[in-house]
């Protein structure tokens, strides 16, 4: 068992923000003693486990008609909105993104995956997003996403 | 490239096809393991329901990939094509006698590109 005390800002640390150093102890529960572990630097700010996706997708709003040279449509707002609303369920479900990318139709692929199965969410900007599996063993599936069909998708990629 | 010949001219099941993808920026269009995003397989309306490929035994790399700078090379077997529903025709160009199409996605099908990108390796980029 590991313990946290003496959670407390450190001067020297300053130039980290929202850092902070904390006194590790080991408790040895069958003695019912602690010992010194060691001296941490702690942070006390909340990461997203899908921030590095979520601000990809919003950096799509950077792309503009033709940004393949192929003639893409770039997302539009409300695509890139209804993306991050996903990707951040997904971040409430405990779900890690494997990857995002945009489309050729305006459209925006989130992709998940564990082992041989994928799932891809993919959102688009005229009609209702859709849901993917793919795996080698099995049959794919194709479905509107909604809260129901996710479920079943997280459930089925995480089995 | 030597013009092919009338009876070469027809796609085969033991054939594979080049299709180009877009390089830059390249994580936009492959995965981190780098595999093709099923969005390279995707229909647009300037494409009139024909994926644009060349059969490789027609053509080169070099060839097929017209612009390095640009674009990457996916290799994907007919038989995978045909075996998810999909067929592949020869559609020779005036100026591309290698070009073939991959004929029968619909728009609202997203499993076949799918199934298509888990299918096609990164051959050449």
């Amino acid at each position: 068992m590991i313990a946290f005390d003496h959670y407390s800002l450190n001067p020297e640390l300053e130039h980290l923000k929202n850092t902070g150093t904390a006194t590790v102890w080991r408790y040895d529960m069958e003695n019912s003693k602690r010992a010194f572990y060691n001296s941490t630097i702690v942070s006390n700010q909340n990461y997203s486990l899908n921030d590095a996706p979520i601000r990809s997708i919003r950096n799509l709003q950077e792309l503009t008609d033709n940004w393949d040279g192929e003639e893409a449509v770039a997302p539009n707002e409300k695509t890139i909105n209804s993306a991050v609303a996903i990707a951040k369920n997904l971040d409430l479900a405990g779900q890690k993104i494997y990857h995002t990318s945009p489309g050729p139709n305006g459209e925006i692929l989130i992709s998940l995956r564990k082992n041989e199965k994928n799932v891809e969410l993919l959102v688009f900007a005229n009609k209702s997003p859709k849901v993917i599996t793919i795996s080698d063993l099995e049959e794919p599936t194709q479905a509107l996403l909604t809260s129901e069909s996710l479920q079943i998708a997280l459930s089925w990629l995480n089995a | 490239m030597p013009e092919p010949r009338m009876e070469e001219q027809n796609v085969s099941i033991e054939d594979s096809l080049y299709r180009r993808i877009y390089r830059t920026p390249w994580h936009k269009f492959v995965y981190p393991d780098n595999t093709p995003t099923s969005r390279n397989f995707v229909l647009r309306p300037k494409d009139n329901g024909k994926l644009s490929v060349d059969v490789a035994r027609l053509t080169t790399k070099e060839l097929a990939v017209k612009d390095i700078n640009k674009f990457a090379l996916v290799e994907i077997f007919v038989k995978d094509v045909r075996n998810i529903g999909l067929s592949a025709i020869y559609d020779p160009l005036e100026d591309n006698l290698a070009h073939a199409a991959i004929c029968g996605l619909e728009e609202d099908d997203d499993i076949k590109p799918a199934i298509l990108a888990k299918k096609a390796k990164i051959v050449f980029s």
